[in-house]
């Protein structure tokens, strides 16, 4: 059985074709990239697969079980967790609020959920700032917090949209090193992301998406080196 | 003829709905928020026309134009002195504009309808006839002269909005920055100037609209209040931020409450225009004609 | 603001309870029925600016209606004694169930609309349901409004009925807000994309929010018409919610004490206008404006700032304290 199976999803917007009949799979513990020029659906793709889109046809799975057409809340306890392209946070409530309300939704008790945004908030270098408003945070804080989020509830699958983008090089650095450690922990990841360096890096394999189809799907140095994904990054058909 | 009666009934009021409504959407279009002391620009055109032509004697060509006047200077002033947090992204309302939106014009709608009861007093003055013929026949329909002239100002005046927001330069530089502020400010515009220049435009034409209708509503403090609900429920029905939209709605509630008043229930008239706008924004969250904005 | 989240909402709760142990206490002092009536109508206010201060200031949702349930409540215990001489001590419960359901219903209806949409809906509910109320003759007795009952002879024990109730209210409030519970209303606040994302089921909370508001209106509104001896359609006029509103903003929205200050004071100083001939409204509004516009923290938020500067509180410390959320 694969752990998460996309198959043959679409979305139309009225005239905008954001998804066309995209599909893969993705094996446990792996970390693949999702990448493709702006427009691709990359996003579309994402908030399909997070449950704010219904698929206009297809279906998805998670472990054999059909995950489509769920309300988010209801996909997040299915096991996913996702970041947002622009940072999502509860500005008016602590750093500490911030982790505990995915950890008490995702079913932990206090204490549990408080040992372990102690523990991610450690990591991620967000310690000294437990009490702190999290709209007072710096902007590489606060996208480190809104990642840090995403661990509370031991998901089975991580969606990341652009995780990198407009962070300072040194959070890049703890993000990626983050990213690498729970890998090796199992954790599976999708990461969107136009940060070519730093997808060669990290991920083994990558999906390339193009004016909402699939154009390729293998090992990322073989992707980047494709010739249909040149075309569609440096002016082909780009949605 | 009954019917027919009731249509005209309608599309007259329609007209001054539309002018009416086409400031509030305006001003959503390029602020992106609902003003809710729109019923009291609408009160201070109201005064202007009756304080005017009453106090100080002044002709109907006089007062007609200076309610529009003052109704501009007072919806700049506001646009100035109020609306700038809303512009900024990051300010201390940055992540609430529509909850500071809310509390600021709903508060100054009742600091304005208050100073009116404070300074001028809580008594409805009677708006002075526009012309002095009382009723002309058309066809075979009796109407009264004052709405019928009242109506075709409107009508001038929405055109001439129309025309403008849609051809001027001004008008053309306004409908970028509703669309896209930041490009807007890239491709050189004033934004802060559109803005404000929109903001007094609006409060302009409810204001007239406010005249217009002064010898039919008459003027005291709180007579703003129903024109502005009507407003609401006219730019939900035509969309929010679309001027033709507006118009449009204007008639289309302008007849629904002529017909619903005639037929199902005068003493409820008033609640057929909320009815439609919760039914509305139930089906359709974005009103019938609104954008729908990507939210994720 | 210094001291995080969890130590506010105890500061706030202790001052609460202080206040009210103050107004407990005044009866001994006032003895002007008068002034012990303006009290009382604080009192209300207060409730009713609470509630509404949990819808919005808490969950986000910017309803019009407060004052609209508040109706609801007094017009349910007034109509059952009216038609079939149900006691108060019945009807005000059922009163506050009716709102509940009501209010769960209007949050089901508004659930997808956000800002100027949810307000504009919920302000058009308001206003049927008022002008329903109003010219429902038969029924209501229309503009008139219903004659209903006393439940207390003496001032002072509805006086400490509407005490009772509030400081229930403010306790529960408390609670709430420190529960996980607390904690997802104001992540839908704050970003309810985000919180359905994070696993929050919005739609439950949302309309539980809705509904326990309108039940504390309903509630407030309830025992207030048993105490004016009239339920009015003017109760639920848009204005009183412009009052309440003005309120819980003046005082702070947000804030577990902002409504209960904000209450007192507006009502309070009204009195004191009034001797002036100077329109209390026109100052409060007046009031509501320069706090939106340049003290969005309101009266509480300004004494915090002020408290803050003359003892700078040490940066906060890395460990969670003890006592958290039940």
């Amino acid at each position: 059985m694969t752990y998460l199976t996309i198959d043959s999803v679409s979305k139309r917007f009225g005239g905008l074709q954001a998804v066309a009949n995209v599909s893969f799979e993705v094996e446990r513990g792996e970390l693949l990239a999702l990448i493709g020029p702006n427009g691709s659906g990359k996003t579309t793709l994402l908030n399909i697969l997070s449950g704010y889109y219904a698929p206009d046809s297809g279906s998805i799975s998670l472990e054999d079980t059909p995950i489509h057409g769920l309300n988010p809340d209801q996909v997040a306890h299915r096991g996913f967790a996702r970041m947002f392209q622009l940072t999502r946070l509860f500005r008016r409530m602590s750093v500490m609020d911030n982790l505990l309300v995915a950890g008490y939704a995702a079913g932990l008790d206090h204490g549990a959920a408080s040992r372990r945004a102690a523990r991610i908030g450690g990591d991620l270098g967000l310690a000294h700032l437990n009490d702190e408003d999290a709209g007072r945070l710096s902007g590489g804080q606060q996208k480190l917090l809104e990642f840090g989020g995403c661990f509370m509830g031991e998901p089975k699958v991580v969606l990341l949209d652009e995780p990198f983008a407009a962070i300072h090089p040194s959070m890049k650095e703890t993000l990626a090193r983050y990213i690498r450690q729970k890998h090796e922990e199992g954790q599976t990841f999708i990461i969107v992301s136009h940060d070519i360096p730093a997808v060669l890096e990290l991920c083994p394999r990558a999906v390339v998406m193009n004016a909402g189809e699939v154009i390729a799907d293998d090992a990322t140095p073989s992707v980047l080196n494709d010739g249909g994904v040149i075309e569609a990054y440096l002016g082909g058909t780009a949605a | 003829m009954l019917a027919l009666e009731v249509t005209v009934t309608g599309l007259l009021m329609g007209a001054f709905y539309g002018l009416m409504a086409i400031g509030l959407t305006l001003i959503f279009g390029i602020l992106k928020v609902v003003n809710f002391s729109h019923g009291e620009f609408f009160m201070i055109g109201a005064y202007t026309y009756t304080l005017l032509m009453l106090k100080a004697g002044v002709s109907v060509w006089i007062a007609v134009p200076s309610a529009f006047l003052v109704g501009t200077l007072v919806g700049f002033a506001t646009e100035r002195l109020l609306m700038r947090p809303l512009y900024r992204t990051y300010s201390e309302w940055g992540v609430m504009r529509d909850e500071y939106a809310i509390i600021v014009t709903f508060g100054l709608s009742l600091f304005l309808m208050n100073l009116a009861n404070q300074i001028i007093g809580p008594y409805p003055y009677r708006g002075p006839d526009l012309v002095a013929v009382s009723r002309v026949e058309i066809g075979s329909l009796m109407m009264s002269a004052q709405r019928l002239v009242a109506s075709l100002l409107a009508l001038v005046v929405l055109a001439s909005a129309y025309l403008f927001m849609r051809s001027s330069r001004w008008g053309k530089e306004i409908q970028a920055v509703a669309q896209n502020r930041l490009g807007a400010s890239i491709a050189g515009i004033n934004t802060a100037r559109a803005s404000a220049l929109v903001f007094a435009l609006s409060s302009g034409l409810v204001a007239l609209s406010g005249a217009l209708l002064a010898p039919l509503f008459h003027a005291y403090p709180a007579v703003g209040v129903f024109p502005a609900l009507k407003s609401y429920v006219i730019v939900v029905l035509g969309g929010m931020g679309s001027a033709i939209g507006s118009i449009v709605g204007g008639f289309l509630l302008g007849i629904l409450e002529s017909l619903g008043a005639t037929y199902i229930s005068y003493a409820y008239r008033d609640t057929f225009g909320f009815l439609i706008l919760m039914l509305v924004l139930i089906f359709r969250p974005h009103g019938l004609f609104g954008e729908k904005v990507r939210e994720v | 603001m210094k001291g995080g989240s969890r130590v506010r909402t105890l500061r706030e709760l202790r001052v609460s309870l202080i206040f009210l142990a103050v107004v407990a206490l005044l009866p001994f002092v006032v003895r002007v029925p008068y002034w012990l009536g303006v009290l009382i109508v604080s009192m209300y206010f207060a409730i009713v600016a609470a509630a509404w201060n949990l819808l919005a200031g808490y969950t986000g949702q910017f309803s019009l209606a407060p004052a609209t349930f508040a109706m609801i409540g007094g017009y349910s215990s007034g109509l059952l004694y009216h038609h079939f001489q149900i006691s108060p001590w019945v009807g005000i419960p059922v009163g506050v169930v009716a709102c509940g359901v009501i209010g769960f219903l209007l949050g089901v209806v508004v659930l997808r609309l956000r800002g100027p949409y949810l307000a504009l809906t919920t302000l058009s509910f308001a206003e049927i349901i008022r002008l329903v109320i109003g010219n429902s003759y038969t029924l209501t007795r229309g503009d008139l409004g219903l004659s209903v009952p006393a439940i207390f002879e003496d001032r002072l024990a509805y006086y400490y009925l509407f005490l009772l109730v509030l400081v229930v209210v403010q306790l529960g409030l408390y609670v709430l807000v420190r529960s996980r519970a607390g904690l997802y209303l104001q992540a839908i606040r704050d970003d309810d994309v985000a919180a359905a994302g994070r696993g929050v089921n919005v739609v439950l909370w949302k309309t539980a929010s809705f509904s326990l508001s309108s039940a504390i209106c309903g509630l407030a509104g309830g025992i207030y018409v048993h105490f004016i001896l009239l339920a009015s359609p003017e109760i639920g006029l848009v204005l009183e919610t412009g009052l309440v509103l003005s309120m819980a903003v003046i005082g702070g929205m947000g804030t577990l004490i902002g409504p209960l200050l904000g209450a007192f004071l507006v009502e309070i100083s009204s009195e004191a206008f009034r001797d002036v001939g100077l329109s209390h409204m026109l100052v409060f509004s007046l009031m509501v404006i320069l706090v939106g516009r340049f003290f969005r923290e309101g009266l509480w938020g300004l004494l915090e700032r002020l408290r803050d500067r003359r003892s700078p509180i040490p940066h906060p410390s890395v460990t969670p304290e003890e006592g958290g959320p039940t």
